[in-house]
């Protein structure tokens, strides 16, 4: 099924009635940046190397999930360090996955290093899970009724809103808004 | 499997670092217990300094181990 693309609005102002059905079906998607942790980017270029560009990448918010998790192969993409391994329940039972250090910037917030378990995501219509542990670093507030939902942290705010067509972005110069490329999601 | 020299020295020190470090992190190398730090922050910080990105175990000393939910396997 085809998504309409979210809109992550920097800022805290309404611009316009979300989309409740978007937001149920879709989740709370925002986009967020993934890099190197700043340390290791470093010993990297003193080495010679290249950590190369943060990514933008789709996440689902999800309050089930209780650690951030990225698809495995955008880790390998991304060239991130694996530092352990998780234990993860699922329906076949407990099994293990690595665990990598990520630079992850969010709604505000910035986790540098932040521990990410590897999980095959990709099918799933978004790259990261931001999990209990991010929402610990921020403030959630899911507003169902309206499609929308705010997150907020670190002195600033984030308004999303489902389905952002038709917001006017052209006439607000108070925001800075990311359209994320339309992307097929599925359950 | 990566890490795994690292995580076969964690579980050969295991009882030791519960008793001394609960809580903590351990930064091991191969077969070697570099330090134990307070946050995963500092144990990342001094392995990158240490050993670049040529793969190190941090591992928080903890009993049980904690076990994720709610992410895809």
């Amino acid at each position: 099924m085809t998504r309409e693309p979210a809109r992550v609005l920097r800022g805290s102002i309404a611009l316009a009635q979300g989309d409740v059905d978007n937001l149920r079906e879709s989740g709370a998607l925002v986009e967020v940046s993934l890099s190197q942790p700043d340390e290791m980017a470093q010993s990297i270029r003193e080495k010679g190397g290249d950590p190369g560009a943060a990514f933008r990448a789709v996440a689902l918010i999800d309050t089930g999930a209780s650690i951030a998790a990225i698809d495995n192969a955008l880790a390998q993409r991304l060239g991130l360090v694996q530092t352990g391994e998780g234990s993860v329940a699922g329906v076949t039972g407990v099994q293990t996955q690595p665990i990598y250090a990520a630079k992850i910037e969010a709604g505000g917030v910035t986790l540098d290093p932040w521990r990410v378990l590897g999980s095959p995501l990709s099918s799933q219509g978004f790259q990261v899970l931001l999990g209990r542990d991010f929402l610990e670093q921020t403030t959630l507030v899911y507003d169902g009724r309206a499609g929308s939902f705010t997150l907020g942290g670190g002195g600033s705010s984030f308004l999303v809103k489902a389905l952002g067509i038709g917001l006017g972005l052209g006439t607000v110069g108070l925001v800075t808004a990311f359209a994320l490329g339309a992307f097929r999601k599925r359950r | 499997m990566a890490l795994e020299k690292e995580l076969a020295t964690y579980r050969l020190l295991r009882d030791t670092l519960l008793r001394d470090w609960a809580g903590k992190y351990a930064l091991i190398k191969g077969d070697h217990l570099e330090n134990v730090y307070d946050t995963y922050a500092a144990a990342f910080g001094a392995g990158t300094r240490l050993f670049g990105n040529s793969g190190f175990l941090v591992k928080r000393i903890v009993d049980p181990e904690p076990i994720e939910t709610g992410v895809p396997g």
